[in-house]
């Protein structure tokens, strides 16, 4: 009598047919698994000596978290009083050393459209360092634009040249791939790292504007510049992206233009009427806390800008400005 | 000779291969969906990626043709499809990418009487005159003045905006000099006559609203997620003043009377299911919804394949008698 729990026979046809089915499905899996493997793919390049390159810190130590927010018309007088507020730029730039600004070049826009740094006031900076001794000052950008246009038509070029600095004008041999410690997007990436090449004090400088994309285009978004390639595609993402340029560098200060703010319609503008005269220059060691004091230039707050609250959390600065050594003072 | 046996498999080897089972289909669709994510640096470094286009190709044709005028080209003309926009205006152009964008022709000139200034035209080809006016409306500014010279234009201090069959047009000035002012009316002047001729230009949309009490200035068409709705697309609105009340116009042509009133009933649902509320009264229009939505009212209907209403009334009687001719014009 057979027992009715006890396992049915298989035969040799049964199982050699079992284990045929068996191997065409891990086939099969294996099959849809290389299917998305892409042979033409970048091969990782984790060259210690290029790909992870660090970017030198270039803050003075002895001067943390100090902010002074400048209020007139004159931008050469509201930069000049702002960094006195700060112990003037002797305390961030010794005798013989190079500074770098990193200006906004972006397009090749006249200065009265608010789009890129005003060419006064790159001169005023320049003359400041310059004053302070340093022994060679550098201005560049990686603009959106044909840079030499951009550098012409705004103005910067021959401002800067006026008053002492050199320009440097990008090509490919200045850029080196990069990758960012913690970052995401910036992975082995085109930086401009060749003007920086001997620098000590690099200072960022940009005016206050709308953003189509990020909501504002401040300090913090202005080390866009430095990127090569085909960055647009850094748009889709461009909170992490800031946060993560925020992580590349750190500068010695910011300067952050808010004589003019672009209140529409940026990064580009068009129209005069686009701006506001808000007759504010901020002039900071930390550009978190620049960028929390220019969103109200803006008419947005911090929550408005989530790049500014990402960039504080890499330990980049703080968005509470008023708890820096904070002066706000009036020019004449 | 022993006999293999098919072992059944116990409830608890079912359970884990359920278990597993289940485990690998939910990986399976996050790789699925994660190949929509690509990081934007693994895009960029691949070989295709690595050939730089040119930022701009260079077009043996001027932008508008100046031969015989006091204008004289400043820079050579530049062409920019989408791929490359983003080179010119950056971080702007997701709108004209959003809106039907097929490609920028963009050239400065100068007045060969008054140098150190020049205009710098945008001729944005959008594919349809619906697809102009809608980036030309969304992008109006506040402080403009319309230009009666041309039959879709405003102006501004420095700029002139303009709206021609396909084409929108963006004509920036380096300052607010009346030559300059006088060289753009020109300027667009002869592109027009160059495109069609200007007497055909008609702003799509013109003749949907009745023309007591509207501001023209303030006709719009939202392409997508219009009043943040997702499935408002295509939205003409305009804004009527009556007794000193501002009210906002909405129409849309949905091609049939069934899809009309499908989004009428679907956009009142929505509303109603955020919290707005029915208001007890005959309504002003045969089967049209009047809401309640806080302190504001929106009427709601539909007219053959146009559904029309009034958004974000804050006087009800006023938003009645526009939704009544509203209703009057759309049958006309």
């Amino acid at each position: 009598m057979s027992n009715p729990s006890a396992p049915s026979p298989i035969n040799r046809r049964e199982f050699i047919g079992r284990c045929t089915r068996a191997g065409i499905y891990v086939a099969a899996a294996g099959s849809i698994g290389i299917g998305f493997h892409q042979a033409d793919a970048p091969r990782p390049q984790m060259d210690a000596a290029t790909s992870m390159l660090q970017l030198p810190d270039y803050s003075v130590p002895a001067m943390p978290g100090k902010i002074c927010i400048a209020h007139g018309a004159d931008r050469a007088t509201t930069v000049r009083q702002a960094f006195e507020a700060l112990g003037g730029m002797k305390a961030l730039v010794r005798p013989g050393e190079r500074v770098l600004i990193k200006v906004n070049a972006a397009f090749a826009s006249p200065p009265t459209l608010g789009a890129t740094s005003h060419p006064e006031l790159v001169a005023a900076v320049v003359r400041l360092c310059l004053e302070a001794g340093a022994d060679r000052v550098i201005v560049t950008d990686n603009p959106i634009n044909d840079p030499a246009s951009c550098f012409a038509l705004t103005g910067i070029r021959a401002a800067a040249q006026k008053s002492g600095a050199d320009v440097i004008i990008p090509r490919d041999t200045l850029f080196e791939p990069m990758t960012v410690d913690g970052g995401r997007l910036i992975r082995n990436w085109p930086v401009m790292v060749g003007p920086l090449d001997g620098v000590d004090r690099v200072i960022g400088m940009a005016p206050v504007k709308d953003h189509h994309r990020s909501g504002a285009s401040m300090t913090l978004k202005n080390w866009y510049g430095l990127l090569g390639g085909r960055r647009n595609i850094f748009h889709q993402d461009v909170h992490t992206l800031i946060q993560e340029l925020a992580l590349m560098i750190r500068p010695t200060a910011v300067v952050l233009d808010g004589t003019q703010t672009m209140m529409k319609n940026g990064p580009t503008g068009g129209s005069l009427s686009d701006l506001n005269p808000t007759g504010t220059m901020i002039v900071s060691t930390d550009p978190v806390a620049a960028d929390a004091a220019g969103a109200a230039l803006l008419g947005r707050t911090i929550a408005d800008l989530p790049f500014i609250g990402k960039a504080e959390q890499t330990g980049a600065g703080t968005a509470d400005y008023r708890s820096l050594q904070f002066k706000e003072i009036q020019t004449g | 000779m022993q006999t293999a046996f098919q072992k059944q498999p116990g409830h608890a080897e079912t359970r884990i291969s359920i278990i597993i089972l289940a485990v690998l289909v939910v990986v399976a669709g996050w790789v699925y969906l994660r190949q929509y994510h690509t990081n934007p640096a693994v895009v960029a470094l691949r070989p295709e990626s690595q050939i730089f286009a040119s930022s701009a190709d260079i077009t043996p044709a001027a932008v508008v043709d100046t031969t015989g005028s006091d204008l004289i080209p400043f820079s050579p003309p530049e062409h920019f499809g989408p791929d490359t926009l983003y080179e010119k205006i950056n971080g702007r152009a997701d709108l004209y990418l959003s809106s039907g964008y097929i490609s920028l022709n963009a050239q400065r000139f100068t007045l060969q009487s008054a140098a150190g200034n020049w205009i710098e035209v945008f001729a944005y080809d959008m594919g349809t005159p619906e697809n102009a006016f809608s980036v030309y409306s969304m992008q109006r500014r506040d402080a403009a003045t319309s230009d009666r010279s041309l039959p879709d234009a405003y102006r501004t201090e420095n700029a002139l905006f303009m709206v021609h069959g396909q084409f929108y047009l963006e004509l920036i000035g380096t300052n607010a000099d009346d030559m300059l002012n006088e060289a753009m009316g020109t300027l667009a002047r002869r592109f027009a006559e160059s495109h069609a001729g200007a007497s055909k230009a008609k702003a799509p949309g013109q003749d949907l609203f009745p023309t007591q009490d509207l501001d023209t200035t303030t006709r719009q068409l939202i392409t997508a997620n219009a009043f943040g709705y997702e499935m408002l697309d295509h939205i003409y609105t305009a804004q009527y003043l009556i007794d000193g009340t501002r009210l906002t116009v909405f129409v849309s042509d949905r091609q049939t009377p069934e899809a009309a009133s499908a989004l009428a009933d679907n956009f009142s649902q929505t509303l109603i299911t955020f919290g707005a509320t029915a208001v007890d009264i005959k309504p002003p229009v045969a089967n049209a919804s009047v809401l309640q939505f806080f302190d504001t009212y929106e009427i709601i209907f539909s007219h053959g394949p146009y559904v029309a209403g009034v958004h974000e009334a804050v006087d009800l009687n006023h938003a009645k008698i526009m939704a009544k001719r509203l209703a009057e014009h759309l049958k006309q």
